[in-house]
């Protein structure tokens, strides 16, 4: 190649270095037992059991209520991917929630249109969001990000939702359920159905190099790329993946109650979607989920309380307080969220030896591996 | 042809010209040394070549291949392997996980086999791993593997941060000061290594490094920046003699360095 600077190659010089010897390097990867294969195997089945059969126990009226749960799970994970994986916090996720639950309406109401159409809309719709807002977010990130999504937020809310023809203004859009599934407990099923498999992906993005680029990314984008990972195309597919996540999640939400209103999607709800997530614990699909179950649940627990036992001090209108109370406990105590509370567990039920040379350690948020199952 | 060059690199930052006209050759399996005082330019010429900062003037060429308009990471995939003066490490893995994201740009399966979970992505992860924990016996850092990068020591961190960088899997091994945190002894091993690593792997290596006799030890050709122009260049006797280099490290009258 004439155009590049040219000069003989200086010769090697051998200053006679002796070989260093090779390190034996068999891999003593920690090994469980057979038995303690079958310990986890039982435990997980049964919880996966116990979660399985609790719409049939509940009373009838509180399905509704778990379907609601099983959805804002969805959100709490899919929020997760942003705020945990990518480390930038999105404020707009009631947009994309919404997004994906008046995509789905539309389809199913005014297009009188399969169900399925309806959901694959959603998730479309929650991915062209998401990815719109990954492009601001090769330019802008941290605090600034975060005024963004609260921007698209609130734009989502005041004028997005309140376009007539396709939300149904404030009167709403109805969503009907599949004709498959137009009962509350049948419903609730197909809800838990799409957290599993939200929670598969994100089980698999984190096992996968894509989850491992992203993750990188979010310490240091000039380590990232000097190995050689594109850091455009794996930040889109953070967004990309948390806008399918959420848009599949309004579809479902959707057709919970049957309508979709505007005032549903209001910004405070993208805040307790965060909540969900920091309480829960950045970065743990379980602890995020167990935070969408507590912060759903709590007005309604107060609330049943309450009614039952006279000595109980608050009802559900306490829940907000009780919320942002747990929320500062969180962030001065455990900063790990419930994720941390129960580490141990966790980790035990990941398959992994209850005691390593590093104990449960890494599964704290303090060090080591920061994906928690 | 030489694996990695440069030429004619210039860059401004406002009213500072960091670089004037630099000019720089790396022929297959040379160890290369760029020397220099502090504010030489010797890590913004090392962020032009590696696609961190974009010359005002000038050309980079891989293999004959113009990649000054490339993005990192597209230099990287074409065997540009680089440390940072401040150790470049994702700092909440563990040292295993760091080996496993550095093998990035080897890895075969797509990013859909990976979330659909398909056998051979799974086949392969197993397989990362295990090279992974090959080369860290190779350098004998195995014991670290599990080990968060909280606990380790800047020396250790350095050398891990080598071992990321060798799974890359680069031609050319560009380390910005990998003596920094190590002492005399260390410092000592570190050189025996580079040398190992360059015959065992076939490496090119390029290093940027205060300590000179250190540089003229390994080096078979050694490039002197300062004030941002190339100083002088040549074969370690060569800049050892050199008056005009002798003067920009030790200051007027000085005649020959170490």
């Amino acid at each position: 190649m004439s155009a590049t600077t040219v000069r003989p190659s200086a010769a090697p010089r051998d200053l006679g270095a002796a070989g260093t010897p090779r390190a034996n390097v068999e891999a003593q990867s920690e090994r469980l037992t057979t038995g303690g294969v079958a310990a986890r195997t039982a435990v997980l089945a049964l919880a996966l059991g116990a979660v399985g059969v609790i719409p049939l126990l509940v009373a009838p009226l509180t399905r509704n209520l778990l379907a609601t749960t099983a959805v804002y799970g969805m959100v709490a994970l899919s929020l997760n991917v942003l705020v945990g994986y990518t480390g930038q916090v999105s404020l707009g996720h009631s947009a994309f929630l919404g997004v994906g639950a008046f995509g789905a309406g539309f389809v199913l109401t005014q297009l009188a249109l399969p169900w399925f159409v309806g959901v694959a809309v959603a998730v479309v719709l929650g991915v062209a969001i998401a990815a719109l807002l990954g492009i601001v977010a090769l330019r802008v990130r941290g605090l600034y990000l975060a005024l963004v999504t609260l921007a698209l937020a609130v734009f989502a809310e005041r004028v997005l939702f309140g376009i007539e023809p396709l939300t149904g203004g404030g009167a709403g859009q109805t969503a009907a359920r599949p004709a498959w599934a137009t009962g509350d407990l049948a419903y609730a099923y197909v809800c838990f159905a799409g957290l599993a498999f939200a929670w598969l992906l994100d089980w698999r993005l984190t096992a996968s190099k894509a989850g491992r680029a992203i993750r990188a990314l979010r310490d240091s984008e000039r380590v990232a790329a000097s190995w050689g990972i594109d850091v455009t195309r794996y930040k889109l597919l953070a967004f990309v993946t948390s806008g399918a996540m959420a848009g599949l999640a309004g579809a479902l939400f959707a057709s919970i109650t049957e309508i979709v209103s505007p005032i549903t999607f209001s910004f405070m709800l993208s805040l307790s979607f965060l909540m969900m997530v920091v309480v829960g614990g950045i970065g743990s699909r379980v602890g995020v989920v167990l935070g969408a179950a507590l912060y759903t649940a709590l007005p309604f627990i107060l609330d049943a309380g309450a009614a039952r036992y006279g000595w109980f001090p608050v009802d559900g209108s306490a829940a907000q307080v009780i919320g942002a109370l747990l929320l500062l406990l969180v962030l001065v105590r455990f900063p790990g969220g419930l994720a941390q509370l129960f580490a141990p567990l966790i980790r035990w039920c990941s398959f992994k030896p209850m005691r390593s040379r590093h104990g449960a350690a890494s599964a704290t948020a303090g060090g080591g591996s920061d994906v928690r199952p | 042809m030489s694996v990695l060059s440069a030429r004619g690199i210039s860059i401004r930052f406002g009213g500072l010209q960091a670089l004037d006209d630099v000019s720089f050759a790396v022929n297959e399996q040379e160890i290369v040394g760029l020397i220099g005082p502090n504010g030489a330019g010797k890590t913004t010429f090392f962020n032009c070549l590696t696609g961190f900062y974009a010359p005002t003037e000038g050309d980079v060429f891989v293999r004959g291949e113009r990649v000054t308009d490339l993005r990192p990471d597209q230099r990287t995939v074409r065997g540009v392997g680089r440390t940072f003066q401040h150790v470049g490490l994702v700092r909440s893995f563990t040292v295993l996980e760091n080996l496993l994201v550095a093998q990035h740009r080897n890895v075969g399966y797509g990013v859909a086999s990976g979330l659909l979970g398909l056998p051979h992505a799974r086949r392969e992860e197993r397989i990362l791993r295990r090279r992974a924990r090959t080369l860290l016996g190779e350098l004998d850092l195995l014991h670290l593997a599990d080990e968060p990068l909280d606990g380790l020591s800047y020396g250790m961190l350095k050398q891990v941060e080598v071992a990321a960088v060798l799974a890359t899997d680069p031609d050319v091994l560009m380390l910005d000061e990998p003596l920094a945190g190590l002492g005399p002894e260390e410092a000592d091993a570190f050189a025996e290594r580079l040398l190992d690593m360059r015959r065992d792997l076939g490496l090119t290596i390029v290093v940027i490094e205060h300590h000179v006799p250190f540089m003229l030890r390994i080096c078979d050709y050694v490039y002197v920046l300062n004030f941002g122009q190339l100083l002088a260049e040549g074969r370690p006797e060569e800049i050892r003699g050199n008056r005009d280099v002798a003067e920009a490290y030790l200051g007027k009258g000085a005649v020959a360095l170490a």
